[in-house]
């Protein structure tokens, strides 16, 4: 009998061990885990993480600072008539595919860009040209200052002609220091490096990004060794890798900015005023202090301040919740039957606060929003759910407040943002931010700047619409963005971009 | 309710049995005392509980233990041990409605289907149906479709939970219904309805006690699994799913907030499973199956 | 024999039926128009033009009543076209295909855990009824009866991953990482198996024939080998059978839990965003599984011992 026990026990055993063998060996594969995964592997339907992996460039890059460097082309200037753009491309570029990358391929490539993305759907090109191999120029109908910003997103990257012939996208074929080998979606993509890379050549022999939505599963996986750097992450993770041998937190300001968005088409947030009040019901600096631990800083308007677009005049709203009440009293909400929670008109001020876990600091923050409203006599509903379902919530209206956190550079101009956070022809349709809110000003104000090319004078339409967006208020601001990266001591060189453009992974070399 | 369950099983008096209980099963009585104990948490909470649970107070966030706060709190300021006993509500009101429900609506299509061979077949293919889906599945989709909230929770629950009592009262109501005291009663003139609830029903609780104790447990688990994932008792109401839910990113910095609720739910489980397996062992002694 | 297969599998007709109905039914009450989720997906925009709507709510029938709605709905589940998910606008059919292995990987492993630890225990517990081993089993069993699965993978990250570094947290890169979550969802199986086992052990070593073995002075170990195992296990087995599709639709939140890509992850997804397509497929493919499993269990029994006919009706 022991005998046939024992050939039980040591048979597990035996299966044990062999399935903890296949973990993996170090190698020179650099792992990344961050909340995100690509909803296809077309790029020009979605840019952001194939150009942050690096495996397409674009004609126009962005430095440390913000401000544009050539990419792909190497200087652009526009015409005296302000309509004609005219790119010229670098030397000796190639596609992973071995073929040249021309003007002819830039073109095809930004046409078929044009009909997928919506990116374009506010750039008024007409048209096209590629009079020589390394000229491109490109035609407005109306002058545009933002052009080039526009020749930085991932939606215009250059894809070689032969990948857009495929028609739907399954393989994108770039020219970026890293080659598309696989995409699982909702799980991983896979590249490996690129040897013939006209800039720097990567030092680790590929990448796999892992998509990991949960914050704490990508920090014990950053723990265990699966993944090397863990992309974005909340304060309370954060906090317990600074003290911890053998890895580094690091900070990065970027141009994102958490927002409430209110839905100004139904429900009690058409009323302006009591959009104002609610500005003045929430504590910023308690939301800074103690859910972000102290990373980030009250947000006044959409931009932060230290950027060159911010209407520094603007100050963020303090925390009154007196004002607050008295504004909606004023707009008719009071407490009538004493239970606690407002009501008008026989209906309670109950409304739902909708967000996503995937920026991890969300659903706490809106737990801390639900306590602040509590207080003026507003009770709130949160309703969390995954970032595409709750976009896909938000474009129907199923929502009263949106919390979210809005990128603002990932075209690095303003006009972007402008139009389609701001805009009626931007507000009216799917996005981010303001919903079904417009205001004729500020439409105006916003296609005046897009011809003007002076900086300055561009600057100063703007600063009006800030103005206007938050006395208005369709949206209230309220933290600045610090992204918080961490990563192994294995892992040399990382350093993160400020409009999140890229993660510089040719830069980083493991040990 | 549950003085007939002893009944129905012997002929000894309720003292009787009462005190064989208490010398034969310590572990009935600690189950029952577990249980007992649960039961009054949640009922008098706002008694026991130190503070109100959803009460933030920014400044004292992650305090260590301390004897204004027994077990710290959390990452909102919020007492940790008042979340857990107020958690104790939504679970035990949702787990015991829902076993009330799935227990009348399983006795009834089980007595009509053992009694009554015309509905038989239509209500034991009912009965398969709803079989044929995990229980989870079926719940998951609901609450899926509801939306969160207590009263689809305990529907969702529900819905898919009858099935197993229906089959379990229908087989002894068959075997109850052809034993010779039910033939003699029907003999005297007895009318279907009185055999039913006067004969054959006290004689099918008692196996239906038993597997409503279990449900009860796992009804308890699979309310903290939807809390867990989001879509149970929506945040702030405490609920020992959401709050291990919440107490997952903090396991490092504030255990106790999931390790409360952890042990809990464990607490609650496993008296259930002791009274269960108990009953089990009461009705039938001879029986060593799957005894634990 | 073969008849009462063909009356087994006829009989599941209805029921298959029956559930295509109810997830046809899920389609109904919940709102949001299918043609327009399907166009979502097909056009690659949130919001297709109006005239397409129109001509898509006219291919799937949705201007016609109940009946020839789900008729035209049963005639493309049959055809392979389940819609498209309305997150990741995929085809609903590649999702499952994609789900699928995953999830029967987990539970298959799950089972073989409680083969190959728990019933080794419980026969070794059920040979010396009362021993150390058998109050140490008990014990465990009661434990493991009583862990909501979840909270058991979230300790076990804590020991096997944070700690000892040996096993990986989350994701799905091979088959070391269904260690930890097969280990997780087996445990309410395991703790069952065990006493399972070890009460078949104990009455089978009490039946006349193996007394009367011993006393003859045969070895008690051969016995125990030759006979008393054979006998005692097939119900231990049967029962693990049964509990398969138990398994197979119970990994949600484990699989939610460590963010593996299979079955349950896809549903839970699904319901938390009202992904109606998808919850269809998978409640079909998770019901099915049941059936399938309890007509091989009803048929081994039938093979096993033809006196089940009559408890069969």
């Amino acid at each position: 009998m022991d005998k046939g026990k024992l050939k039980f026990i040591l048979l597990g055993l035996l299966l044990l061990i062999s399935l903890t063998s296949f973990t993996a060996a170090s190698s020179n594969i650099l792992n990344v885990g961050g909340p995100w995964s690509p909803k296809t592997t077309d790029p020009h339907i979605d840019g952001y993480s194939y150009q942050r992996l690096g495996i397409i460039d674009t004609l126009v890059d962005v430095d440390q600072d913000a401000a544009l460097i050539p990419g792909l082309a190497t200087n652009w200037q526009v015409s005296g008539d302000q309509l004609t753009w005219t790119f010229t491309l670098r030397d000796g570029v190639v596609f992973h595919d071995k073929t040249p990358f021309t003007a002819a391929a830039m073109k095809k490539s930004l046409e078929d860009s044009l009909v997928k993305s919506k990116t374009f759907a506010n750039v008024p090109i007409k048209e096209i040209k590629a009079p020589s191999d390394n000229i491109l120029e490109i035609v407005l109908s109306t002058p545009f200052s933002g052009l080039p910003a526009f020749m930085a997103k991932g939606e215009s990257g250059a894809l070689s002609p032969d990948c857009i012939d495929q028609g739907d996208i399954t393989r994108p074929i770039g020219t970026g220091p890293f080659i598309f080998e696989s995409f699982t979606p909702k799980e991983e993509i896979r590249t490996v490096k690129n040897p013939n890379y006209w800039g720097k050549v990567p030092s680790v022999d590929g990448v796999v990004y892992t998509s990991i939505p949960d914050a704490v599963t990508r920090s014990m996986m950053l723990q265990s060794g699966e993944i090397d750097i863990s992309l974005i992450n909340p304060p309370e993770v954060t906090e317990k890798f600074q003290s911890m041998a053998g890895f580094t937190v690091k900070d990065q300001p970027i141009h994102r900015v958490r927002i409430m968005a209110y839905n100004c088409e139904e429900g009690p947030f058409t009323d302006k005023l009591v959009r104002q009040a609610i500005n003045y019901a929430i504590d910023r600096q308690a939301l800074v202090t103690y859910v972000m631990e102290g990373v980030g800083s009250p947000a006044a308007s959409t931009f932060p301040p230290e950027f060159f677009w911010a209407n520094k005049d603007l100050q963020p709203f303090p925390y009154n919740p007196d004002q607050a009440k008295s504004l909606l009293t004023q707009a008719g909400w009071t407490d009538s039957n004493n239970d606690g929670i407002l009501d008008k008109n026989g209906e309670k001020f109950s409304i739902t606060l909708l967000t996503y876990p995937e920026r991890a600091e969300l659903p706490p923050m809106a737990e801390v929003i639900q306590d602040q409203l509590k207080k003026v006599g507003i009770e709130v509903e949160i309703v969390v759910v995954d970032v595409d379902s709750s976009n896909a919530r938000r474009n129907k209206g199923d929502f009263d407040i949106y919390l979210l956190g809005r990128g603002l550079l990932f075209t690095p101009d303003p006009d972007e943002v402008m139009m389609t956070d701001y805009h009626s022809s931007g507000t009216s349709g799917d996005g981010w931010c303001a919903y079904r809110w417009s205001n004729p000003e500020v439409d105006e104000l916003i296609e005046k700047a897009r011809g003007i090319i002076d900086p300055s004078a561009r600057k100063s339409l703007y600063d009006r619409v800030q103005e206007i967006v938050v006395d208005e208020a369709p949206v209230s601001y309220l933290n600045y963005y610090v992204n918080q990266d961490i990563y192994s001591d294995r892992v040399k060189g990382y350093r993160m971009h400020p409009t999140e453009l890229s993660y510089h992974l040719e830069e980083v070399s493991l040990s | 309710m549950s003085s007939t369950v002893y009944i129905p099983i012997s002929d000894q008096g309720f003292c009787a049995l009462g005190m064989r209980v208490l010398k034969k099963r310590p572990l009935l009585v600690f189950g029952l005392i577990i249980l007992i104990l649960m039961c009054l948490m949640a009922v008098f909470a706002p008694y026991i509980a130190p503070h109100d649970p959803y009460e933030q107070s920014l400044e004292n966030r992650f305090l260590p233990p301390s004897t204004e706060y027994p077990l710290g709190t959390d990452q909102f300021g919020r007492c940790v041990l008042s979340r857990a006993i107020y958690g104790s509500q939504p679970s035990l009101i949702i787990a015991v409605v829902s076993t009330i429900l799935v227990v009348i609506i399983g006795l009834l299509v089980g007595l009509c289907a053992g009694y009554y061979r015309r509905v038989d077949g239509l209500l034991m293919r009912i009965t398969d149906i709803m079989l044929a889906f995990p229980s989870m599945v079926v719940t998951l989709a609901l609450v899926g479709i509801m939306g969160p909230g207590v009263p689809s929770i305990i529907l969702a629950l529900a819905l898919p939970g009858w099935a197993k009592y229906a089959r379990v009262v229908r087989s002894s109501t068959m075997s109850i219904k052809n034993r010779g005291f039910v033939e003699s009663a029907r003999a005297l003139g007895a009318k279907n309805r009185y055999i039913l609830f006067r004969h054959i029903l006290p004689n099918v609780l008692a196996p239906v006690m038993e597997i409503a104790t279990l449900g009860l447990g796992s009804k308890i688990i699979m309310i903290a699994g939807l809390g867990f994932l989001g879509l149970g008792i929506q945040v702030p109401t405490p609920e020992w799913g959401n709050i291990l839910n919440q107490g997952l990113p903090l396991l490092y910095k504030a255990p106790l907030i999931a390790l409360s609720a952890g042990a809990l739910i464990m607490a609650f489980v496993l008296a259930t499973n002791l009274i269960g397996s108990e009953i089990r062992d009461l009705m039938d002694p001879m029986s060593d199956s799957v005894k634990i | 024999m073969k008849r009462f297969i063909l009356l087994r599998l006829f009989q599941t007709i209805p029921v298959l039926i029956s559930i295509t109905f109810i997830a046809f039914l899920l389609m109904m009450v919940t709102p949001g128009d299918p043609a327009e989720i399907n166009l979502r997906a097909m056009m690659n925009t949130e919001s297709p033009p109006k005239e397409a709507i129109e001509q898509m709510r006219m291919e799937m029938d949705l201007d016609k009543p109940w009946y020839i709605q789900y008729y035209s709905w049963l005639s493309r589940v049959l055809h392979g076209d389940l819609g498209y998910s309305y997150q990741t606008r995929k085809s609903t059919v590649e999702e499952i295909l994609r789900a699928f292995p995953v999830t029967f990987l987990l539970s298959s492993i799950a089972m073989l855990f409680s083969i190959i630890i728990a019933i080794p225990i419980g026969i070794l517990a059920g040979i010396h009824p009362n021993g150390k081993l058998d109050h140490l089993s008990r014990g465990i069993s009661i434990i493991g009866l009583s862990i909501p699965d979840f909270f058991l993978g979230i300790l076990g990250i804590l020991i096997f991953s944070i700690t000892l570094k040996i096993l990986p947290v989350a994701g799905y890169k091979g088959p070391e990482y269904l260690i930890l979550p097969a280990f997780a969802l087996s445990i309410s199986l395991f703790a069952v198996t065990m006493r399972l086992m070890r009460t078949s052990m104990a009455e089978v070593l009490e039946q006349e024939y193996i007394r009367t073995a011993i006393s003859k002075g045969l070895d008690r170990g051969t016995i125990i080998r030759r006979h008393a195992l054979k006998n005692a296990i097939v119900p231990v087995l049967t029962y693990m059978g049964t509990q398969y599709g138990w398994l197979f639709g119970g990994a949600m939140i484990i699989e939610s839990l460590f963010a593996l890509p299979g079955m349950g992850r896809l549903f839970v997804d699904a319901a938390a965003s009202r992904d109606i397509m998808v919850m269809q497929a998978c409640i079909m493919v998770f019901a099915i599984i049941f059936i399938i499993i309890n007509l091989c269990i009803d048929i081994s029994y039938y093979l096993l011992d033809p006196r089940m006919r009559d408890t069969h009706e």
